[in-house]
């Protein structure tokens, strides 16, 4: 019994095909946020869950991180103790239209389910015109700020404590989805997007909102926020994003990305202590 | 013929304000080069040597010939060691 469901995710079709128990039903509640697609799949992402499958393997040290190798063929195998997922970029489309297909055999724990996902998701999405970011977000005057840093800066603690001041809703804890939307004749806009993974607070179900600032933290005895150059901002936001980059054609879709983040959306130094005198830095009306 | 310096292929860049961001994609790195090596990194797209180099060098940057050789021995090692680019 095969399980399926084609969905959009941040302007991305992602179809998603499960075989063995539990097939889609512990799929993370934030999923159904994501509408249903039709059309051409740019993800084919195809997992046998199996409990008997990290039986015996063994545990990296870097559980929960894959291991990245990029084998002679060109596709690029992430492994893990109860994951092993083989990607396939085309330069084009593949045999369902797909620009990326993933195949995945994995442990029947909601875990094991959300990280292929989220890992496929990764590649394709700088595809796509998308980023994953390490971030937190909060809404203020219908605009979503971005308050990206590395684990342990106090971006989840930066975005409660904006939230409990008037003008700020939370829109997401620990990841974001950045996305690029282009229209002819129209300048490139960003919007960000909540994501629907495990263990990422927030609130999957806001719609996508206009991007106004990127943030990046860190902590200090008083606040300050300094607009930074491309050239300063791109490499610490380049840190924070989340991608499997094996080969040089997604590396290039995520430096494309960055840089042109950087470039178009106002990126900031954003020194803080953790107190909620913060929310002034942010001048919400 | 003399060794000829081009972009390791598993590599990415890009130009940011005249600065070239190159992510190598062996071990997932960003590498933010400075003035002459983003000039190299653009000469090695079609693969070059040290001589020729060295003397695009001292029309960009107004510098001696012996002097661009000179630095341009260090900036070819350390892109190299980088797997930035390759030889041969």
């Amino acid at each position: 019994m095969i399980a399926h469901r084609r969905f959009e995710l941040a302007g991305v079709t992602v179809l998603l095909r499960v075989d063995g128990a539990p097939g889609l039903d512990d799929l993370a509640e934030g999923f159904a946020a994501c509408p249903e697609a039709s059309g051409t799949p740019d993800l084919v992402l195809e997992v046998h869950r199996d409990a008997a499958f990290a039986a015996g393997r063994p545990r990296s040290a870097r559980y929960p991180a894959f291991e990245r190798t990029l084998q002679p063929d060109g596709t690029i195998a992430l492994s893990r103790t109860d994951i092993e997922l083989i990607l396939t970029c085309y330069p084009d489309r593949g045999p369902q239209g797909e620009r990326v297909r993933a195949t995945a055999r994995a442990s029947d724990q909601p875990a094991s389910l959300d990280a292929a996902l989220r890992a496929a998701y990764s590649v394709i999405a700088p595809r796509c015109g998308a980023l994953i970011l390490h971030a937190s977000a909060v809404i203020a005057d219908g605009q979503a700020h971005v308050l990206s840093a590395v684990s342990g800066t106090g971006k989840s603690t930066l975005a409660r404590l904006l939230a409990a001041q008037p003008g700020f809703h939370r829109l997401a804890d620990e990841l974001v989805i950045l996305r690029r939307h282009t229209a002819p004749g129209a300048p490139a806009r960003w919007w960000c997007h909540p994501v629907p993974f495990r263990g990422c607070e927030g609130d999957p179900f806001h719609p996508p909102t206009p991007l106004a600032s990127l943030n990046l933290l860190s902590q200090s005895p008083a606040h300050a926020r300094t607009l930074l150059e491309s050239t300063a901002a791109l490499k610490p936001l380049l840190r924070n994003v989340v991608a499997h980059v094996a080969e040089a054609a997604t590396a290039a879709r995520v430096l494309e990305l960055g840089a042109l983040a950087t470039h178009e959306v106002p990126t900031y130094h954003l020194a803080f202590a953790p107190d909620p005198s913060v929310a002034t830095v942010f001048a919400v009306t | 013929m003399p060794p000829t310096y081009r972009r390791h292929p598993n590599t990415a860049g890009r130009i940011v304000d005249g600065l070239a961001f190159v992510v190598t994609a062996d071990d997932n790195k960003l590498h933010t080069l400075n003035a002459t090596a983003t000039h190299v990194w653009q000469l090695a797209q079609g693969g070059v040597d040290l001589e020729t180099a060295a003397h695009a060098l001292t029309e960009s940057f107004q510098v001696e010939l012996p002097t661009a050789r000179a630095d341009l021995a260090a900036c070819l090692d350390d892109l190299v060691a980088r797997q930035i680019l390759v030889l041969g």
